[in-house]
């Protein structure tokens, strides 16, 4: 058994090691699914196959594209790391018959053991994944040091794989710091030509078959 | 210091305790401060510092109610030691309790999870203080230190220094403190932990109990150490530990107490436990986590909560027939009554699982009642209006 600590230790560590490539502040295209308009320049790293933008370091502010998660996924994955193959074992699963409520539980819990302590969501609702619909709450968590931090999430199934986007930063100074230019870019999400969101699965259904749904 | 400069002392301090290696050292008195010129000072000031950094970690649950209680169980179990030792509740759904060797303890929310009783909660922490009055952690260290461990351990101690977050050293040493007393000092705590529940009134039967619940849990049988507990990681073996303490419980039991104090303990946890259920469902060892549901639905304390966590628990693993089991123990949950009003909306949910939206929106409707200011109301009414 090893402490969750030490597997997030790794992560850092990993991370230490990990180059930054500049995010110009114009559209960006994410996995190939989806647009932004990046408000800023960011500086973007791969997490384990979790694109993450910063601007003054992932323990201060991140903001994580997570894509293409297919059912029985993890929305994480840890670094290679001992013990991490049995942590990794633990995370939550994705799984594509989710409703809304389980989607977010989903996320929660993923954050959860991925290091977000004591997290508490707010503000739970539908909310628009560029023209798909999705969900988005906000929350709250402490860092393994207990540092107070906010967080927003927002998510959507696009042809059976749920994309999520993550912002989070340290409650004093860095998560308010970007938090407008994150919102402005949030709103500016777009799928890209052919893809088809669809939470609400039965709304989707039903248009396929005919009219009558409003 | 910085946290680099924290590391290195620990490492230079380890050298300096390998000298002194294999060194028998006497019980701590009560209110024994070691002096500043000692090899153990130096441990003092670093666990002090690991105290400060855990006690504003993310980790521990900020209860002085909880606190105070635990406390309390320190005191009756050791008068002595009583203003020597610090609780701290750390919310992690392993079993685990664990002793700094200046006199912090931890107590993990996965034991208070798994103790039936004050009896048995008395029964670990009791053990705790037993390898803190005998200073096995530093005697521990300079055996690990002195041997082939050691390679080990430096290698865990040098990554913390490069940019490991605050809390892993304390993580470190509480791992490093507890991972592998010896044989003979997991006897001599349980030696003394068992004195301290008979000279205390509680009935000596608990200690056995402990492993008991332990052995079941993990399959210790088969040498499973990866779960759940590091508690279960030491030697002797938990058979043997549970079949000794037995025993020795069996020949005092004509002159030792017999107190259990089960209510109390249910007094303690009670509107604190949902929490700490939700933390051990996060975990997703689903054989370990049906010993410990079946245990507490046993104990019957708060039914209605824990067909809940029934439910939960039923829906997270999606086995063949696990979508109805969910379905069942929800209802139930909702006839006996006492859970939170997110027993409606998991309902609904099973409902709308199975197809039957007349029920789903039912039960919605009931959650959204009995939790109007709900911080998902705008997600499940557009569930209901999806039906």
């Amino acid at each position: 058994m090893w402490p969750k600590s030490i597997l997030i230790l790794s992560c850092l560590l990993l991370a230490a090691c990990q180059s930054f490539t500049l995010v110009e502040a114009e559209k960006q295209t994410i996995g190939g699914t989806y647009s932004v308009e990046a408000q800023i320049q960011w500086n973007k790293m791969d997490e384990q196959g979790v694109e993450l933008w910063t601007v003054d370091g992932p323990l201060l502010q991140s903001l994580r594209f997570v894509s293409e998660v297919k059912d029985g996924d993890a929305l994480f994955t840890l670094p290679r790391a001992p013990g991490s193959a049995e942590q990794q074992a633990q995370m939550p699963t994705y799984r594509d018959d989710f409703s809304l409520s389980e989607t977010v539980e989903f996320i929660i819990a993923s954050l959860e053991r991925y290091g977000a302590n004591q997290i508490k969501a707010s503000h739970i609702r539908p909310a628009k994944f560029g023209s798909a619909d999705g969900i988005r709450f906000e929350f709250t968590f402490l860092t393994e040091e207990g540092l107070e931090s906010d967080g927003i999430a927002t998510a959507a199934t696009i042809d059976a794989e749920l994309f999520v986007v993550i912002y989070s930063g340290t409650h004093e100074y860095y998560f308010p710091k970007y938090k407008d230019q994150v919102e402005r870019l949030l709103a500016s999400i777009a799928l890209v030509d052919g893809q088809v969101g669809y939470m609400f699965k039965s709304l989707l259904e039903e248009e396929r078959v005919g009219p009558g749904v409003g | 210091m910085s946290r680099f400069g924290h590391v290195l002392g620990l490492l230079a301090l380890l050298v300096v305790l390998a000298a002194c290696a294999g060194k028998d050292l006497p019980p701590r008195a009560p209110g024994e401060r070691p002096p500043e010129t000692s090899d153990e000072a130096g441990l003092w000031m670093m666990s002090d510092d690991v105290e400060r950094r855990l006690a504003t970690s993310g980790h521990v649950v900020k209860d002085p109610a909880l606190q105070q209680y635990l406390h309390q169980i320190i005191c009756r179990l050791s008068p002595e030691y009583c203003a020597d030792i610090r609780v701290h509740v750390v919310r992690n759904p392993h079993f685990n309790a664990s002793m700094a060797p200046n006199g912090s303890m931890q107590v993990w929310t996965g034991l208070l999870l798994r103790a039936q009783d004050e009896a048995q909660l008395a029964a670990v922490l009791g053990h705790e203080i037993g390898h803190y009055t005998e200073r096995h952690s530093i005697e521990r260290w300079t055996q690990i230190i002195a041997s082939s461990d050691a390679a080990a351990f430096f290698g865990l101690a040098a990554a913390a220094a490069g940019v490991g977050p605050a809390g892993t050293l304390g993580q470190l040493v509480a791992l490093l403190s507890i991972y592998a007393y010896s044989r003979d000092q997991e006897r001599q705590a349980d030696d003394i932990g068992l004195a301290m529940l008979v000279k205390s009134g509680y009935d000596p039967h608990a200690a056995a109990e402990v492993w008991r619940g332990i052995i079941e849990e993990v399959g210790a049988g088969e040498e499973d150490a990866q779960r759940p507990s590091v508690f279960v990681s030491t030697h002797p073996r938990p058979e043997e530990r549970m079949k000794t303490l037995e025993e020795r419980a069996a020949a005092l039991a004509a002159t030792s107490g017999q107190e259990r104090s089960a209510e109390r303990f249910a007094g303690a946890i009670n509107g604190r436990r949902a929490a700490w259920l939700q933390s051990l469902l996060g975990v997703r060892d689903f054989e370990s986590n049906r010993i410990v549901l079946d245990r507490l639905i046993a104990s019957a304390m708060n039914l209605g909560e824990l067909k809940y966590f029934d439910g939960e628990f039923y829906r997270l693993r999606g086995e063949e027939g696990d979508g109805e089991k969910a379905t069942a123990a929800y209802e139930m949950g909702v006839t006996i009554g006492g859970a939170a009003p997110k027993i409606y909306r998991a309902l609904g949910q099973s409902y709308m699982r199975m197809g039957d939206n007349e029920r789903a929106r039912a039960a919605f409707e009931s959650y959204l009642s009995a939790a109007p200011n709900a911080e998902d109301r705008e997600l499940i009414e557009a569930e209901i209006k999806n039906l």
